[in-house]
């Protein structure tokens, strides 16, 4: 769509309007960031928590442990262990990695990237964010019940999730949560695809969108079709739990005609392999373009990279299958989602090696959004590498359920969008507050980080190899695992190390968010997109004029260029020879 | 927010491709829910040795035949609303989606006559999940129809808000659609 006649949002004068029931999508994407931000620390706690009963099984947590568990002088007890990995994992998913990466930066990036005044529907936009707090609530409230919270993994399995495997109600409210966010977040997703669609400013073609909105729009094309998968999935789980409904009960737990526990692995991970696509997407736009944007150079093979995440999304949509490969399903099913699955590397190597390309022989500022975007590259290679021994039925069998997945899938969709968060974080700072984070902090954030967050997960696949099982209390008591101690203190300590590294971060940014004084330039990275063309922060209404984009994203270096810089703004005409 | 309420041209096409993509989408997120409960009834109903499962009467067929009755009725009559944006059609489509309501009530009463309940078997489970659901989207239509019917009586029809009764339609056919579906697998099969 060509032109759109965008009306001026008015100011909103009161704290309410402005601050808790924005239409905004700026305030709303910081609304989410906040509450990502809240909700990856509530996650990181349990995670160190996680580590420490793995590391140090019969010592007391430290600090908080003897308040939190006085019964047992403040050691783990088993039954909290299993509340703490299922929550850990269904908090980072859902409630950290979701509202920062596509809940934040999807409404922030998204109008201003595109050259629009807001979302197409901003109303939409607010009950999102609203229904999200719900739906946080119910999360946090179901820690609280009488018999804790959700125990039966964050893929919450039946029998584990049925009236069986955990009779509390904290799993009942896990579902309803979960179903809550399910609907937000697909709201936000047909929000973010329609407006991508119809509110680009005129002139801008989908591939001269900047590779950020390439991937958030994809990844909101995979919420809106498989949101709804899992939102039945776990209001058949509610039914099966308050109204006695039968569909994942089997054996002598139904009372005729019996259900079928894996029916729910199978929507689960109809809904789940594009779940992690769904989070991995939009950091691997972030990441093209400001590999791009740091090296000085146009991205190599924009528009391949472009069209290879399309592929990866369409594929990710047929090979659920190799979440179940122990599952007793037939061997022709099994080849075919191994073939499937193993066919995903091709575009992924695409892109990678686009990525590459475009690093390759650039002028490169290392400044903190590039070095979080080279830890990516990193981090991201290492965990699609290792995709490929679980992909392999044969090896798979073996790794299944190991410690090889859980340092796999953290590489994967943990610590890549991790990092692609913290870049994005660093890099629209001057766009979102209007001031610049601290350099130096940022840097010891990157490298502490990085050092904590690879000593971690490669450990991880190291014992994993080693044959130790995930989700096992107290794992030492099992004789073949006991040399395995000194690595997993190891690990333990390489997490603390990452945790405590993180309250660098957020030093760094409360203090730059609340007290910095020294306002942000309107264009600090010397960076073309259209967002850097309005002032620091963004105004109130974005753009006074609707602009016209005339050439893409990502013109850097031009040796025609006369102006006495080396970038174009979207705005102007390509400079030819 | 938009403060106009009767657009040129080329903006009335505008707001109509805007409310048409949107609902594409829409309508792909809530058949993606139908559809995942459809495969999960395929998958226990293909597996079952035996269906219905034993111990399972025939099930009523009066309720049923009439649900689907006053929804066909009811999307012809908003068909005509569309095109007439007279008050009487709306309100016929209101009536014919609240005898829709009532006659699931009647399913529900008489499937517990003959002892079937959420929790008798899969099958009663699968019934009831799929009506509970499918109700629960047009107590929202329902719900929805408010609107069209406080516009047309005020006379206040605006092209936004024809855009908007269109998409309210398009909501409406779609579960006409998912009920047919249901009608057919659940209780004619
Ligand atoms: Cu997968």
């Amino acid at each position: 769509m060509a032109f759109f006649e965008q009306h001026m949002h008015p100011v909103p004068k009161t704290f309410l309007s402005k601050y808790i029931f924005s239409f905004d999508h700026k305030v709303i994407g910081k609304q989410f960031l906040w509450y990502g931000i809240f909700f990856l620390g509530i996650g990181g706690i349990m995670a160190l928590m996680i580590r420490w009963a793995l590391a140090f099984p019969d010592q007391a947590f430290p600090i908080i442990g003897q308040f939190m568990f006085p019964e047992t002088g403040g050691i783990i007890p088993p039954d909290t262990y299993a509340m703490l990995f299922t929550m850990h994992g269904t908090i980072m998913i859902f409630y950290a990695i979701t509202p920062i990466l596509i809940g934040a930066f999807g409404n922030f990036c998204i109008p201003l990237m595109i050259g629009a005044r807001d979302m197409v529907f901003p109303l939409l936009n607010m009950l999102s964010f609203w229904l999200a707090i719900i739906s946080g609530l119910l999360l946090v409230g179901s820690l609280f019940t009488p018999l804790g919270a959700a125990a039966g993994g964050w893929t919450s399995y039946p029998t584990l999730s049925t009236l069986i495997g955990s009779p509390g109600t904290g799993q009942t409210l896990w579902a309803l949560a979960i179903f809550v966010l399910g609907v937000s977040s697909t709201m936000g997703a047909i929000n973010y695809i329609t407006t991508i669609i119809v509110l680009r400013a005129p002139g801008m073609g989908y591939f001269d969108m900047p590779l950020t909105v390439w991937g958030l729009w994809l990844t909101a094309i995979l919420n809106a079709i498989f949101l709804p998968v899992l939102g039945a999935g776990v209001l058949l789980l509610i039914f099966d739990r308050v109204f006695g409904t039968q569909f994942f009960l089997a054996g002598a737990a139904a009372t005729s005609g019996a259900g079928d526990p894996v029916l729910f692995q199978h929507v689960f991970w109809i809904f789940g392999h594009p779940e992690v696509y769904i989070l991995i997407l939009p950091a691997w736009g972030i990441v093209s373009d400001l590999l791009s944007f740091f090296a000085r150079k146009p991205a190599f093979g924009a528009k391949a990279t472009a069209l290879s995440m399309t592929a990866v999304t369409v594929l990710s949509t047929l090979v659920y299958g190799h979440h179940m490969f122990t599952t007793q399903m037939s061997p022709l099913l099994t080849q075919s989602f191994m073939t499937l699955t193993m066919t995903i590397s091709i575009p992924s190597a695409i892109f990678f090696a686009n990525w590459l390309g475009t690093i390759w022989r650039g002028s490169i500022r290392f400044d903190s959004p590039m070095l979080f975007s080279l830890g990516v590259v990193f981090v991201f290679g290492l965990g699609g590498l290792t995709g490929l021994y679980l992909a392999t039925v044969t090896t798979d069998l073996y790794l299944h359920d190991t410690y090889f997945v859980v340092g796999h899938f953290h590489y994967t969709m943990a610590a890549s969008v991790l990092l692609g968060g913290f870049a994005a974080i660093y890099f629209w700072m001057p766009k979102m507050f209007g001031v610049m984070c601290n350099e130096t902090l940022a840097k010891w954030h990157f490298w502490l980080t990085m050092l904590g967050l690879n000593g971690v997960f490669m450990g991880m696949m190291v014992v994993g190899y080693a044959g130790m099982h995930r989700r096992i209390y107290n794992p030492f008591i099992y004789e073949h695992l006991q040399r395995l101690i000194p690595i997993n203190e190891f690990i333990t300590w390489s997490a603390i190390l990452m945790g405590l590294s993180q309250i660098i971060f957020v030093v760094n940014f409360v203090h730059t968010v609340f007290f910095k004084k020294e306002k942000a330039t309107q264009n600090p990275w010397n960076v073309g997109t259209l967002e850097w063309t309005i002032p620091s922060p963004a105004p109130n209404y974005n753009f006074k004029e609707i602009p016209v984009v005339k050439c893409g994203p990502h013109e850097f270096s031009n040796p025609n260029l006369t102006t006495g810089r080396d970038f174009q703004y979207q705005t102007e005409e390509l400079v030819k020879a | 927010m938009m403060t106009k309420t009767q657009l040129i041209p080329g903006e009335i096409r505008q707001a109509k491709a805007i409310g048409s993509i949107a609902m594409v989408f829409v309508l792909v997120s809530f058949s993606m829910l139908f559809a995942t409960l459809f495969m999960g009834y395929a998958a226990l109903r293909t597996s079952a040795p035996v269906w219905p499962p034993m111990g399972m009467d025939n099930l009523p067929m009066l309720y049923p035949i009439l649900s689907t009755i006053f929804i066909a009725i009811s999307s012809l009559c908003w068909n005509m609303f569309e095109k007439t944006l007279k008050l009487s059609w709306v309100l016929a489509t209101l009536v014919l989606g609240l005898a829709f309501t009532a006659s699931q009530f009647g399913l529900w009463s008489e499937l517990k006559l003959h002892g079937i309940l959420a929790g008798t078997g899969v099958f009663a489970s699968v019934i009831y999940t799929f009506t509970w659901i499918h109700m629960a989207h047009i107590a929202v239509a329902l719900a929805l129809l408010i609107w069209p019917i406080v516009w047309v009586k005020k006379e206040q029809v605006t092209d936004i808000r024809a855009v908007k009764i269109t998409s309210i339609g398009k909501f409406w056919h779609f579960l006409g659609i998912i009920w047919a579906l249901m009608f057919v697998t659940l209780f004619v099969l």
